[in-house]
């Protein structure tokens, strides 16, 4: 108001002094007057300490920062936000310490195809993981564990080991874009075959190796420089899209005599379209792995990045399956982060035939146990907070290609921790499926889910709950 | 004795290939008309004739038999082959030999782009050109062309050796040419020799991996944690 | 991720049952749809028009308000249209009219009712028929065995991001220019970019569907003076993905071969100038059964025109 400058306003009483005004020398919680909140607490939203130091590790690095394990991205749905609504009123329960639920999964049934489908005393099997980002020990116990609870394991990025064949009495042989250890025999020995085409940490991109875990049996196997830092290519090196793969796949059948079914890994990118395609193809199974799946090495920011959260994949990938007519005919699995039976009776709901876990299963072996917590110190962590599979100095010998590391894992304890983990798991599903009054897991759907965000409702297609209505556009 | 492929499903056709093969028989399939998947995962101690030209992936993951095509093969031909031998009496496309990890693959005419993609051992002995981006993340063995190679040749080699006796178009990402040693010229031109391509009058040039892409740089476990 | 192919007949013949028997053999690379751009004799006056009404209950409305549309613009039927007898709920329609005042008009008031009938054709010698299903099942609900004409190009669809729908499916008509196809195998990845500057510049799309950009963008350059041989060349360097795609007009027809030498093609060149391409060796085979030299487009950044036959004069 310039105008009032002419007639300046005066107080009754004298002017108060500096000090008064004041009234002390120091702000509340010690800081000097005049200081703002911020000073010392920065809260910067864009610029945190992490990011800063980011900046500082590109600039000295030149390249972008790798580690293992999964994202770290905060912004992620996740199935925590839809719980169960058993049976109360409209229907009625199972007992859930008494009668019994189905939990035999089959997986790639297709008659005329498919001569011996896999047939899995449990829907949840063991993620592919590479004998290189793990070590023999732990892809054996992986084996026994699975195999004492009636279900499989994968091989992963570097082939067939022995000792994991041995072990699995079901093993599905991975067939990635590398081709490392591609042998017609591992085919023919192996239950299943999987054709890799990308996975939910790091989707659009290869496998990676850092020259540390590329020890020398691992070198061999994988025809591989002794300590190069493998980084493997994203595309098969002899078909270029879904209308070669097509081809592709029946090579495989003729090679194995139309006896296994073919699976076909994916990362959960457009899954609509994706899991169409693939089945139009000609798989028998697909594996959808959403962008909180794990891996041994990765850039940071694929992890962080890159790919949608399994939760909104699965129901795209189960309304493509519905939309050409291939439900029922073409299995789907989810994996990416599945923490649980709890999570994995949410992605059965949402409409998946089977669940793969990799992470966990690992945890379950070991990772992160609080043993030798010196070792994870050394590394800068602790139990509870290691993601240094990238380094292959794992303290509890999983992550790890060097003998004394391995030595930790005790095989035949491990393998006990898997299968008691992977029961627990049946057993929490069954649990949630008999609550919902279902006599097989199999058919836990989407009406049995509520959500408890508008996010994870337009994400997923589940009813809000209480106004059991999808938040919808 | 003679399978005719025609029209057939391939299934039948290759069932048919099998049992004559495990009968002791060796076969000649005729009218392949350039289809897929023909004479896969053959074993070893068998020989099989395709009179005409085949599609893609004819001989894949071969385990030993010796196989010989007349005119054209399609894409990866003798993919993943384990031993053995493959003849192709025209050209070769895309990716031939693609990981292949031992035995002989040896093409008369031209070979497409990608030509021994990602093998791991073995022999390919291209007589004409061999296409873009050949040798591409080969790990071993030996790709020998007698034309002359397209751009990019032996891009991003972990290993192995590509041979050219013609012109080379461009090198690849990380590879580089070194001096041939006579000893390795001398095994060479042996095995050519066997082919019935023996002529000491050729010039080489040996393609290997720079090895610059081995590496992100240090491999000191430290350098990899988070900062 | 499809197949395709071209056939060039030095002679009219029966072209469209040798691009039948291509793309029935290159089936298995897709079967959600299957077209034809098939270039039969000349028209005398006006053009061929290919269309599909989505609803047949209202068919005769809807050639009513496709009629009123012609007259708006200074056209008129030729004769009656002629529809597909089958049982089905959308129905392909040929029809004859004469050449309206300004094409372009015409074209944009005509797609205001393509939700009732779509024009997937306008040409003097072409006429473009698709549909869902294999390469048998198009051809014979739509007579194309029969069909005489100089040449033609086919398409056998997978759909990778758009949806399963008649038109949805390839070859494209590049509206509004007569008489260009396209067909197109692969996926270019900066499809939205492109579309988005293209429909400024006032071109429209019917679909979502990234083989009609190419429709279009190679026409758009060509109205500005270049020839298809010199678009074809641009295209390789300006678009992104990986494709090979086949177009043709009445006088030439061509292909277009992207950087990285993913997608493939193969192809006979007879004697006496007859052509077929295909993206299988086995395609071709289908009309050349003896073995003949085969050519092999397999290298990257690769263009090639053909002249095609010129064309003859028939009764319209």
């Amino acid at each position: 108001m310039a105008d009032d400058m002419s007639k300046p306003y005066k107080y009754p009483f004298n002017a108060p002094t500096e000090e008064a005004v004041a009234m002390s020398d120091v702000a509340v919680d010690g800081r000097p007057i005049g200081v703002p909140a911020s000073y010392d607490r920065g809260r910067s939203v864009s610029w945190t300490p992490e990011t800063i130091s980011d900046v500082h590790a590109l600039s000295r690095l030149g390249r972008y920062q790798i580690r293992g394990f999964n994202t770290f991205n905060d912004r992620m749905p996740t199935l925590d936000d839809l719980v169960f609504v058993p049976a109360t009123m409209t229907r009625l329960p199972l007992e859930g310490y008494r009668e019994s639920c189905d939990t035999r999964t089959v997986l790639g049934n297709r008659p005329g195809l498919v001569e011996c489908p896999i047939e899995l005393d449990i829907p949840i099997y063991i993620a592919s993981m590479s004998f290189g980002a793990l070590s023999a020990s732990a892809k054996a116990a992986l084996g026994y564990g699975a195999s004492k609870v009636g279900t499989m394991t994968c091989t992963g990025e570097g082939g067939m080991l022995e000792a994991e064949r041995e072990a699995s009495t079901r093993l599905v042989y991975q067939m990635t874009p590398s081709r490392y250890m591609l042998d017609l025999d591992h085919l023919r020995r192996a239950d299943g075959i999987e054709i890799v085409v990308g996975q939910g940490a790091k989707p659009g991109t290869g496998g990676l190796l850092l020259g540390m875990k590329v020890s020398d049996p691992v070198a061999q196997m994988r025809s591989l420089p002794i300590g190069v830092d493998q980084r493997s290519t994203v595309r098969h090196p002899d078909f270029l899209g879904a209308d070669d793969m097509q081809v592709k796949i029946e090579e495989l059948r003729e090679a194995t005599e139309y006896k296994v079914p073919i699976f076909l890994k994916m990362g959960a990118t457009r899954p609509r379209f994706d899991v169409a395609i693939a089945a139009k193809a000609g798989v028998d199974v697909i594996v959808v792995d959403g962008a909180e799946g794990g891996t041994g090495a990765s850039p940071e920011l694929l992890l962080n990045h890159t790919g949608i959260p399994t939760m909104s994949a699965i129901r795209a990938a189960r309304e493509a399956l519905d939309d050409c007519g291939m439900s029922g005919e073409v299995s789907l699995v989810a994996a990416g982060g599945i923490r649980s039976g709890t999570d994995a009776a949410k992605c059965l709901a949402l409409g998946a035939d089977a669940v793969m876990i990799g992470t966990a299963a690992l945890i379950a072996l070991g990772c992160n146990a609080p043993c030798y917590v010196d070792d994870y110190e050394a590394l800068g962590t602790s139990p509870g907070r290691c993601h240094h599979c990238h380094t292959g100095l794992c303290p509890v010998g999983i992550t790890t290609q060097e003998p004394a590391l391995e030595k930790r894992l005790d095989i035949p304890s491990a393998s006990e921790r898997v299968a008691r983990f992977l029961t627990a798991m049946t057993m929490e599903i069954t649990l949630l499926a008999k609550a919902c009054g279902k006599s097989t897991v199999h058919n836990l759907e989407v009406e049995d889910l509520r959500a408890l965000s508008l996010q994870a409702s337009a994400f997923t297609g589940v009813k809000l709950a209480g106004i059991d209505r999808t938040y919808e556009w | 004795m003679n399978i005719i492929a025609g029209d057939r499903p391939i299934r039948d056709v290759n069932r048919e290939i099998r049992k004559a093969l495990a009968d002791g028989i060796d076969i000649t399939v005729s009218e392949p008309r350039s289809r897929h998947n023909l004479g896969i995962g053959l074993p070893s101690g068998t020989r099989v004739r395709f009179e005409g030209s085949v599609g893609y992936y004819c001989g894949g993951l071969n385990n030993g038999a010796v196989i010989d095509i007349t005119r054209n093969a399609g894409w990866g031909v003798g993919e993943a082959m384990a031993t053995g031998e493959i003849t192709v009496g025209g050209y070769a496309g895309m990716a031939a030999g693609s990981s292949m990890r031992g035995g002989l693959i040896h093409v008369r005419g031209d070979a497409g782009p990608r030509c021994g993609v990602a093998m791991k051992g073995g022999d390919i002995i291209i007589e004409g050109r061999i296409g873009y981006l050949s040798g591409f993340m080969a790990h071993a063995g030996r790709i020998i062309a007698l034309g002359g190679a397209d751009d990019a040749c032996a891009d991003s080699l972990w290993g192995g050796e590509v041979w050219v006796a013609g012109p080379v178009k461009s090198l690849g990402v990380d590879s580089k040419l070194v001096e041939p040693q006579a000893d390795e010229v001398e095994q060479l031109e042996k095995l050519l020799a066997i082919r019935g391509l023996g002529d000491r009058s050729r010039e080489w040039r040996k393609i290997v991996s720079a090895q610059r892409l081995w590496h992100f740089e240090s491999r000191d476990a430290s350098a990899w944690l988070m900062i | 991720m499809c197949g395709i192919a071209a056939r060039i007949l030095r002679q009219p013949g029966l072209v469209g049952a040798d691009l039948v028997n291509m793309m029935e053999a290159q089936r298995h690379r897709g079967a959600d749809s299957t077209g034809f751009a098939l270039y039969g004799p000349d028209i005398k006056r006006g053009f061929i028009v290919r269309a599909m009404v989505s609803n047949r209950q209202s068919l005769s409305d809807d050639l009513q308000a496709f009629e009123d549309i012609l007259k708006d613009h200074g056209s008129a039927l030729q004769s009656e249209p002629s529809c597909d007898q089958s049982g089905d709920n959308h129905v392909s329609v040929r029809l004859l009219i004469e050449t309206p005042a300004s094409m372009d008009q015409w074209v944009r008031d005509a797609d205001a009712i393509s939700h009732r009938i779509e024009i997937q054709s306008v040409g003097k010698s072409l006429e473009i028929v698709k549909d869902l299903g294999g390469a048998k099942e198009v051809a014979d609900k739509h007579g194309l065995r029969g069909f005489v004409g100089t040449h033609g190009l086919g398409h056998a669809r997978l759909a990778t991001e758009s949806s399963v729908s008649p038109t949805a499916s390839h070859p494209f008509w590049a509206r509004p220019f007569p008489d260009v196809a396209i067909v197109h195998n692969g996926q270019i990845t900066d499809y939205y970019t492109w579309r988005d500057r293209l429909k400024r510049r006032g071109y429209r799309f019917m679909t979502e569907n990234d083989s009609e950009l190419l429709a279009v963008w190679i026409s758009d350059h060509m109205s500005r003076g270049m020839t298809q041989a010199e678009a074809l060349e641009m295209s390789i360097n300006e678009i992104d993905g990986v494709f090979t795609f086949l177009i043709s007009d009445r006088d030439t027809l061509g292909f277009a071969k992207d950087r990285f030498a993913m997608k493939p093609l193969v192809a006979v060149e007879e004697g006496n100038q007859s052509i077929a391409v295909a993206t299988e060796e086995q395609a071709v085979r289908t009309v050349y059964t003896d073995e003949m030299d085969i050519i092999n487009y397999d290298g990257p950044s690769l263009t090639r025109t053909w002249p095609t036959h010129i064309p003859v004069d028939l009764a319209a």
